[in-house]
């Protein structure tokens, strides 16, 4: 398993009841970098490319 | 861009921009580079992989020309720009005031395509009311970039500015998100929804009996946190079946150029639970909410592209039913937002560019806020586990 990445998930309904049908079911996950890989590599250098109109409207 | 940045503001367009870019200049690190590219029916490299302090001329650049609108000759310029460049972290922004009017657009999304393949985020900004802000959601779904409505000079700096600490922070590099979801779950949608909303509803293939949706996330920043919600449907065992059933496999692989890792991976099940008695489920309201606030994506969407083909009965009924879940979410913003386009309707017989670009970017970023990291001690480190 990385360190570098979280992801947690956590569901709309949960300890649903047995013999149902068609119950709709939500899962909410999210992913972000850990913190003590933000605190060992809080930035890199980057380039940034500015794409622009010079077309008058 | 000679026109004025918007009503009631002096300053034009074009020197709006200027005034952003500077601005962004000044953000720049000792060993970051800003390349400038402008078109108009062509595209021309102004600058490519300069320092901020060689940057600053070049802007001046930004000429006022006549003619067409050619977004394919910008995307094919700067993809060939790129490849001479070789930075930990790469982001465009692209800019328009219009819509395009020559070259192909569907060339240009293969082009923004491949640009992001190389795991390049590309944000998309319009200044004006002309611009098409659905197309610069397409654009920006494709590498999990922003798009961006720009109302003032003061709000393009800012936003100008986070472009490039998203850059300076964007340590994970080619990141692709594949979900699995077992073919025995039925009516599957599948939403990001930080930092924009999109849907990422049609999947990929099949692979033993799982649907995989795919998503190129490109760049995963320090600062931003990745949500996304899974509506299915199911199932669940007779009593005395298993207790539990996989409703979904969340894969990340990506690199980290800064530690020299390629193709790491990062996993998470997710599992649902069963149980005999009904008065033991838990429910979190608070979940399924953001998956009704990520259907308001779908909706408007669907606004847009009735709305080219002047098909405004169909626009009223959507924006009718966007109403009526902004009520059910209780989010007032969008009710009052979606219920004020529908007036329009009523009253004009149509909406203008501006106000679907309005809506759209009321639509999309819906739920950013929830994108933003905030300090929370006690987070296990690189365990997948269940809040």
């Amino acid at each position: 398993m990385s360190e570098e990445i979280i992801i947690n998930y956590k569901l709309g309904r949960n300890k649903i009841q047995f013999g149902r049908r068609n119950e709709a079911v939500t899962a909410h996950f999210s992913i972000e970098t850990s913190p003590e890989f933000v605190r060992q590599h809080p930035e890199t250098n980057c380039g940034v490319i500015l794409v622009v109109t010079q077309v008058g409207q | 861009m000679n026109e004025p940045f918007s009503s009631g503001n002096k300053i034009t367009k074009r020197d709006g921009v200027i005034q952003a870019a500077e601005a962004m200049l000044t953000k720049l690190g000792s060993d970051d580079t800003v390349s400038l590219v402008c078109f108009d029916s062509k595209a021309y490299e102004e600058v490519c992989g300069v320092r901020a302090s060689e940057a600053s001329a070049a802007l001046s650049s930004i000429r006022q020309h006549s003619g067409s609108t050619n977004f394919e000759e910008a995307f094919s310029v700067t993809e060939g720009l790129l490849s001479r460049l070789n930075h930990p972290s790469q982001r465009v922004i692209f800019l328009t005031d219009g819509k395009a009017n020559a070259g192909s657009i569907e060339t240009a999304q293969r082009l923004n395509q491949q640009i992001a393949s190389q795991g390049v985020t590309v944000d998309c900004f319009g200044v004006g009311d002309d611009y098409n802000h659905n197309l610069m959601c397409e654009f920006v779904a494709v590498s999990n970039g922003e798009a961006q409505k720009l109302d003032t000079p003061e709000q393009a700096a800012g936003l100008f500015i986070k472009a490039v600490n998203n850059a300076q922070q964007a340590l994970i590099r080619n990141a692709v998100l594949r979900l699995f979801v077992p073919e025995a779950m039925r009516d599957v949608e599948f939403y990001q929804i930080t930092p924009q909303q999109h849907d990422h509803g049609t999947p990929e293939g099949t692979i033993n009996n799982m649907r995989v949706f795919r998503v190129n996330l490109s760049s995963l920043t320090q600062m931003n946190i990745y949500n996304f919600v899974l509506r299915t449907s199911l199932d669940t065992p007779p009593a005395g079946g298993p207790a539990n059933a996989l409703l979904a496999k969340a894969v990340l692989e990506y690199d980290v150029p800064v530690m020299g890792l390629r193709s790491q991976k990062s996993e998470c099940s997710m599992f649902a639970s069963f149980s005999s008695h009904p008065h033991e489920e838990e429910v979190r309201t608070d979940v399924d909410e953001l998956y009704f606030t990520a259907t308001l994506e779908r909706l408007d969407r669907e606004v847009h592209k009735f709305a080219q083909i002047g098909d405004w009965g169909r626009v009223s009924g959507l924006l009718q039913e966007m109403c009526e879940r902004a009520q059910q979410i209780r989010r007032e913003d969008l009710y009052n937002q979606y219920q004020r386009d529908l007036k329009t309707l009523v009253s004009e017989g149509k909406l203008t560019q501006a106000q679907l670009n309005m809506n759209r970017k009321t639509t999309s970023q819906a739920q950013s806020q929830l994108g933003i990291k905030e300090a929370s001690p006690g987070q296990v480190e690189g365990v997948s586990h269940e809040w």
